[in-house]
């Protein structure tokens, strides 16, 4: 058998092997190609490999969605994550990245909205742990111009109030909340104002500061100076640009 | 081919400030790569400099587990960027990862697959490692794993495949002794005759570490501590050649910091006295 047949069979098999799946053999070609003891059978060596690929991704993820964990119960998240593995294999070098897509394909199986929300909501509570602490720019910076938005910065416009169901652990009425979420050496989110939602979108789909503004609509300079001064205070903006981050 | 650092441990997150605040009798630390690589888009992340803190007191190995140098698949070249800028950050004393493969078609499985023992086997994973090293520019270390299951169709048994494929790409050995043991009962053949195949000269480092007794078979569980077979082994291995930089892998059901010291003394002592202690 060549290596690539072997590969293919062998992770075929892992995969459509579910933890609590029959231990009995999916795929007959790879039974045929492995060894066994009398007291170490076939099919129990095959259940190691398939025990430990599927309860290290599943675990991991139930760490990176601690609310939902909670929301859901642990068997049906856990149901939830087996078909999300299946249908969304991993494919890179870092189970950190495992959990990226489960928002989206809590979509396409049409789950509740609000559970979509706050999955992307815990979504970015991890990822941007990854994330360098970017400095905050001095008032020299801000007169030269040295003034952008963080890369650790993610914006969520929710029609369902996902901070607070995030917090009380527990779903929501329908509210509109929209939230900014940034690395400021702690993971911080703070709700927005919808408008000030759009500028940040805007700047980080590379609008100039004025553009992003404009998109935002009729905004009196008052309240566009109110805007910008939250966001400098809650930590929005770095003075380093992107290239050197 | 690699110096002699003595006694380490792998680096891991709940003793981190203890290390720093303590620095503890290590000679050295095993850092896992794929913690300091952050995400597919992001650059360094801040870990790198709690790294960089212990890197001041102790030299570093990087370990990884995701090369997938076995696959039939090409290296992963942002994988590859991403080691290679560790590399020029941490400056480590070697950096290593594991002979098998991880996944195929672009999928990971995370989990150190066996590999068939072929010829084809040999070629593929060669030619993958010269890669490996012309891009770094530096010999890397194949570590053995643990293995449940094996091709039926291999031509040569494990030892003879690690020997060839190490001598053919000039590459170390990271010699993991738990897992020869915990191969060895699953597959039922004597540890000493592994050893016989070794090419001694390039063995740049030893694993030790404790797996989960089934029964019927073992698994390489890293939670416990190191068993009678193994430290067998280590002294066979004293016997057989000089002493090797040798660390302990304790990754769930981690002791204290303390404890695990004391494992390693164990090892300590039987390069410096060849006495045998409990820990
Ligand atoms: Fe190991």
């Amino acid at each position: 058998m060549l290596l690539k047949d072997w590969q293919n069979i062998f992770y075929q098999e892992l995969q459509n092997r579910n933890l609590e799946r029959s231990k009995s053999f999916i795929s007959e070609e790879l039974k045929n190609n492995i060894t066994e003891t009398r007291s170490f059978t076939k099919e129990s060596r095959m259940q190691v490999y398939a025990y430990a690929f599927w309860a290290r991704q599943v675990d991991s993820l139930l760490d990176d969605y601690p609310v939902l964990l909670v929301i859901l119960g642990k068997k049906a998240f856990k149901d939830l994550l087996k078909d999300y593995i299946y249908y969304y294999p991993s494919t890179n070098y870092t189970l950190a990245e495992l959990g990226r897509n489960l928002s989206k394909f809590m979509q396409d199986e049409n789950m509740p909205k609000e559970l979509c929300d706050l999955a992307t909501f815990e979504w970015h509570l991890f990822e941007l742990e990854y994330f360098k602490v970017e400095a905050r720019p001095t008032a020299t910076d801000i007169e030269k111009g040295d003034c952008y938005l963080k890369a650790s910065v993610r914006v969520l416009q929710s029609d369902f109030p996902v901070i607070n169901m995030y917090e009380e652990e527990k779903v929501l009425p329908a509210k509109m909340q929209s939230v900014v979420i940034v690395n400021n050496g702690t993971i911080e989110y703070y709700e927005v104002e919808p408008e000030a939602a759009v500028i940040i979108k805007a700047i980080q789909s590379g609008a100039s500061f004025e553009d992003a503004i404009l998109a935002a609509g009729d905004l009196s300079p008052e309240k566009v100076q109110e805007y910008f001064q939250d966001f400098m205070e809650s930590g929005f903006f770095t003075s380093e640009p992107l290239a050197t981050r | 081919m690699f110096p002699f650092l003595g006694f380490g441990l792998g680096l891991r997150n709940k003793h981190f400030k203890e290390i720093l605040a303590t620095t503890p009798k290590v000679d050295w630390f095993e850092a896992i790569t794929e913690n300091y690589l952050g995400l597919s888009d992001t650059s360094a992340s801040d870990s790198i400099e709690e790294l960089l803190k212990i890197r001041q007191n102790y030299p570093i190995c990087l370990h990884g587990v995701s090369l997938s140098i076995g696959s039939a698949d090409a290296l992963n070249a942002n994988y590859l960027k991403k080691w290679k800028s560790l590399i020029d950050i941490i400056e480590p004393e070697w950096v290593s990862d594991h002979l098998c493969w991880t996944g195929v078609l672009t999928k990971n499985s995370h989990d150190l697959l066996p590999l068939p023992y072929t010829k084809e086997a040999i070629a593929n994973t060669v030619t993958k490692i010269k890669q490996v090293q012309d891009f770094l520019g530096r010999r890397i270390l194949m570590e053995n794993v643990s293995s449940y299951v094996e091709a039926s169709f291999s031509e040569m048994n494990e030892a003879e495949f690690l020997a060839e494929v190490c001598n053919q790409a000039d590459c170390g050995i990271l010699l993991d002794l738990n897992n020869i043991f915990v191969s060895s009962y699953n597959h039922g053949f004597d540890p000493e005759t592994y050893l016989d195949k070794i090419p001694w000269q390039r063995v740049g480092q030893v694993h030790l570490a404790g797996p989960t007794d089934k029964g019927s078979h073992m698994i390489d569980t890293h939670d416990q501590p190191v068993r009678e077979e193994t430290w067998k082994l280590y002294q066979s291995m004293l016997r057989r050649y000089k002493p090797i930089t040798t660390m302990i892998e304790w990754d769930d059901k981690i002791p204290p910091l303390t404890e695990l010291i004391g494992h390693l003394d164990v090892a300590r002592r039987f390069v410096n006295q060849g006495v045998v202690l409990a820990p």
